[in-house]
């Protein structure tokens, strides 16, 4: 764990400088998906962020973003433990982008993940092509990451080159100067190298990395000084490191040893005490065990340093009895449950490996492995989840089919269309009445409404009769009376006949709009069947092929799991078996001490006698 | 004593060499790393695909809202929890933990809300409840009316420092 968050603050650069973008105005949309990426990558959430990203570039929501993400997800591929993905999209990158940042900060981050890949010539052969684009924070860390690889090659005088002149202030300058510091002392440089150990042990340090690194410079320094019996100065450094940091141990031990050096044993004793009270998993306080019987008998004290040898071989033997026991909890698998996160409560006390953990964890690549172990624990019951959810969605889909369905009789209604089969028999009819009206053979009567086609029925029956009558009556009055009213009739109709051509006309061309209306909503009826169908189609094929992957996948991750935890195993017997050995040593040397002391003992007592 | 003296400052220069920058020496599981990788990013495109999946069938476009928060600077306001309301409707009451503050005022934008509303006219009332100026309780609300079209809705809800009036600014801008 603590080499990936070493790695998120090798990382950090990017992602610290995209606050700065995130809050540039005008911000857009794209910038809620990314700043979403952003809140989980915060939180250390890697993988949510990293899925968060996918989605928001698969549903395009960052199409205009250029690279940035892809390289905030190179970033995430390396800190989630994918050097291999992290490569790949940094070269996508830098074939892409003809902008010298960008390409400046892909060089670098490809560096970085080849570096972590064990890639040392690669990697700095990706340094080599780093322009001169980089900003300043970048451009330190640039240095630091050369002057490291090149000192894990060898390469120490090169190494110091490369760590020399960092400029700023930073996280990165302390790191580089705290390096050039250890480059200088394995070119047997050691007066150079001790200044720039004080150096770093005296500058400032607000935050708990940089008091870390300044608790180191103090430990290295006073260790070293200590060596070259500069005893007074040796003491000073090592006093300054905080009893509560992680070097604490070793600098309790150092300063017993130069109290030592000065013959001065029971100033000696005061530290040792209080380091023999702490837990055994560390080597120094182990060393201690012993170092302080050694103490008691400088000051002639052998009674109390005969207790205290058979105080260290009763903890030693505790301890190694304590190592059997967790060896075979490791051998019953064990090892693996305590590892959990959240062991049962019940079983955290049983384990026997517990306090024997950060003992494991100090093992080298034991951390990276356990990651790995717990992402794959992460990803198994991440399957899990989405077999279950995806059996819900399926059920869900059937419940919405099924509710289509039901109001299926009556979208096929509409889409049968009766009702504009209706609409077009109506148009058809008013087409023909305005033919008829503008026909010259009847024009007149057409558009007469009911009360005049009733008249006018009216008016031919009283032709007929007056027809009939007329040739036995005189009834010449009636005849001019029928024809006035009927001349009145037709003069009417006549005047109304153009205005009722027109309204008719308007009629249809409404009658037009909304068969026009009803056509239009009949082919989005048609559309939205048909894509509902589809949607419900699709959604049932992308469920089931997505459905069908993961138990092949889940049958992977386990089998990945269990290896791993295999390995995980073996490493720890050995780390544990190696433990065994030291304190082994330990008892030898605790046994040669009590022998030594009963041997003085009785000599002395012989020569009284 | 020599020998430890040894034995610790070589363990130093490694260290932190390692401490300076993760180490990976070639090792013979490489087989088993690369299945872990693999399988890490099998898992995540699944993931990708079930999460659009999820997202279209739950919340489909033409009905989709989300609500985002995030926080520029934040130094008059320490966010204690957020009440959501659309249409007088509570919708989340979210209490943050302070990891999530530090993510949120190093830049991140946190999705506090996605849901369905049908199209029409909608009001969104959101309470911030915390430590304003002066240490002391702080809660404020926020008010927007908007309308929600055809496709997806996007609403943020922004914390942001007033210089000039020394207090938090709470401010909701709306996305189409």
């Amino acid at each position: 764990m603590q080499a990936r968050l070493l790695l998120l603050l090798l990382l950090g650069f990017p992602i610290l400088s995209i606050p700065a973008h995130a809050s540039s105005e005008p911000s857009e949309l794209r910038d809620l998906h990314y700043g979403e990426a952003l809140y989980q990558l915060y939180q250390q959430n890697y993988f949510h962020a990293i899925v968060r990203l996918l989605s928001a570039k698969q549903q395009g929501h960052m199409q205009t973003y250029q690279d940035e993400p892809d390289q905030l997800l190179g970033g995430l591929y390396l800190a989630y433990g994918m050097p291999d993905a992290a490569q790949t999209l940094f070269q996508r990158v830098l074939q892409r982008s003809a902008n010298p940042p960008v390409h400046d900060r892909a060089w670098l981050q490809l560096a970085k993940t080849r570096h972590r890949r064990g890639q040392q010539d690669a990697a700095i052969s990706a340094i080599g092509r780093i322009g001169q684009d980089l900003r300043d924070e970048e451009a330190e860390e640039r240095q630091v990451l050369q002057g490291l690889i090149e000192m894990q090659q060898g390469r120490f005088p090169q190494a110091l080159h490369s760590l020399s002149d960092l400029p700023g202030k930073s996280t990165w300058t302390r790191y580089g100067m705290y390096n050039q510091a250890i480059a200088l002392l394995r070119m047997d440089r050691s007066e150079d190298g001790l200044k720039l150990l004080e150096e770093v042990a005296s500058g400032r340090a607000e935050d708990e990395e940089a008091k870390s690194l300044r608790d180191r410079a103090n430990l290295v320094r006073g260790l070293l000084l200590l060596e070259a019996k500069q005893t007074t100065q040796a003491r000073q450094a090592l006093e300054q490191i905080r009893i509560s940091s992680l070097t604490a141990n070793q600098a309790l031990l150092g300063v017993g040893w130069a109290a030592l050096q000065q013959n001065d044993p029971q100033a000696a004793l005061a530290p040792w005490q209080e380091l023999a009270s702490r837990e055994t998993q560390d080597s120094a306080v182990l060393e201690v065990i012993l170092a302080i019987p050694y103490a008691l008998s400088l000051l002639e004290d052998d009674q109390q340093s005969l207790q205290h040898y058979r105080l260290g071989i009763e903890r030693f033997d505790r301890e190694l009895q304590h190592l059997d026991q967790a060896i075979s909890a490791v051998h019953q698998g064990q090892l693996l449950i305590s590892l959990d996160d959240d062991p049962p409560a019940s079983q955290q006390d049983q384990h026997p490996l517990i306090s024997l953990l950060p003992l494991l964890m100090a093992e080298n690549n034991f951390q990276e492995r356990l990651q790995d172990y717990r992402d794959l624990i992460f990803l198994q019951a991440n399957l899990q989840q989405w077999t279950e959810k995806i059996d819900s969605y399926q059920a869900m889909l059937a419940v919405r089919q099924a509710a289509y369905n039901e109001r299926l009789p009556k979208v096929r209604e509409k889409l049968s269309g009766s009702e504009l089969h209706q609409l077009e028999a109506q148009r058809e009819q008013l087409q023909r009445l305005i033919e008829q009206a503008e026909s010259p053979s009847e024009p007149l009567f057409a558009l007469a409404n009911g009360k005049e086609k009733r008249l006018l029925e009216r008016f031919e029956k009283i032709e007929g009769l007056l027809h009939e009558l007329g040739k036995r009556t005189n009834l010449r009055n009636h005849r001019e009376q029928a024809d006035l009213l009927k001349g009145m009739l037709v003069w009417n109709t006549t005047i109304e006949h153009p205005i009722r051509l027109w309204e008719t006309s308007k009629q249809l061309q409404t009658l037009d709009q909304v068969i026009e209306e009803a056509r239009a909503s009949q082919t989005a009826l048609l559309e939205t069947h048909q894509r509902t169908q589809g949607r419900f189609k699709g959604f049932a094929q992308q469920i089931q092929t997505l459905e069908d992957r993961i138990p092949a996948l889940l049958t992977e991750v386990n089998r990945a799991r269990l290896r791993q935890g295999e390995l995980l195993q073996q490493m720890a017997v050995s780390a544990l078996e190696t433990r065994k050995a030291l304190l082994n040593d330990y008892l030898i040397q605790a046994r040669l001490g009590v022998a030594s002391l009963l041997d003085r003992n009785s000599r002395s007592a012989g020569g009284a006698e | 004593m020599k020998k430890f003296l040894h034995i610790t400052l070589a363990l130093l220069c490694w260290s932190t060499a390692c401490m300076a920058m993760a180490q990976e020496a070639p090792n013979p599981s490489q087989g088993l790393d690369d299945q872990v990788q693999s399988l890490k990013k099998s898992v995540l495109e699944l993931n990708r695909e079930l999460f659009i999946l999820e997202e279209e069938l739950l919340f489909p476009g033409n009905t989709q809202v989300s609500v985002f928060l995030s926080m520029d600077v934040g130094a008059y306001f320490k966010l204690d929890s957020v009440q959501l309301k659309i249409d007088d409707k509570e919708l989340s009451n979210y209490l943050y933990t302070e990891r999530e503050v530090k993510a949120l005022h190093r830049g991140g934008t946190q999705r506090l809300f996605l849901g369905n509303l049908k199209s029409g006219e909608h009001e969104l009332v959101a309470f911030f409840t915390g430590i304003g100026p002066k240490e002391r309780d702080y809660k404020r609300g926020a008010t927007i009316e908007f309308s929600k079209g055809v496709g997806p809705k996007f609403i943020e809800l922004k914390i942001v420092d007033n210089p000039a009036t020394q207090q938090p600014d709470f401010k909701i801008r709306e996305w189409e």
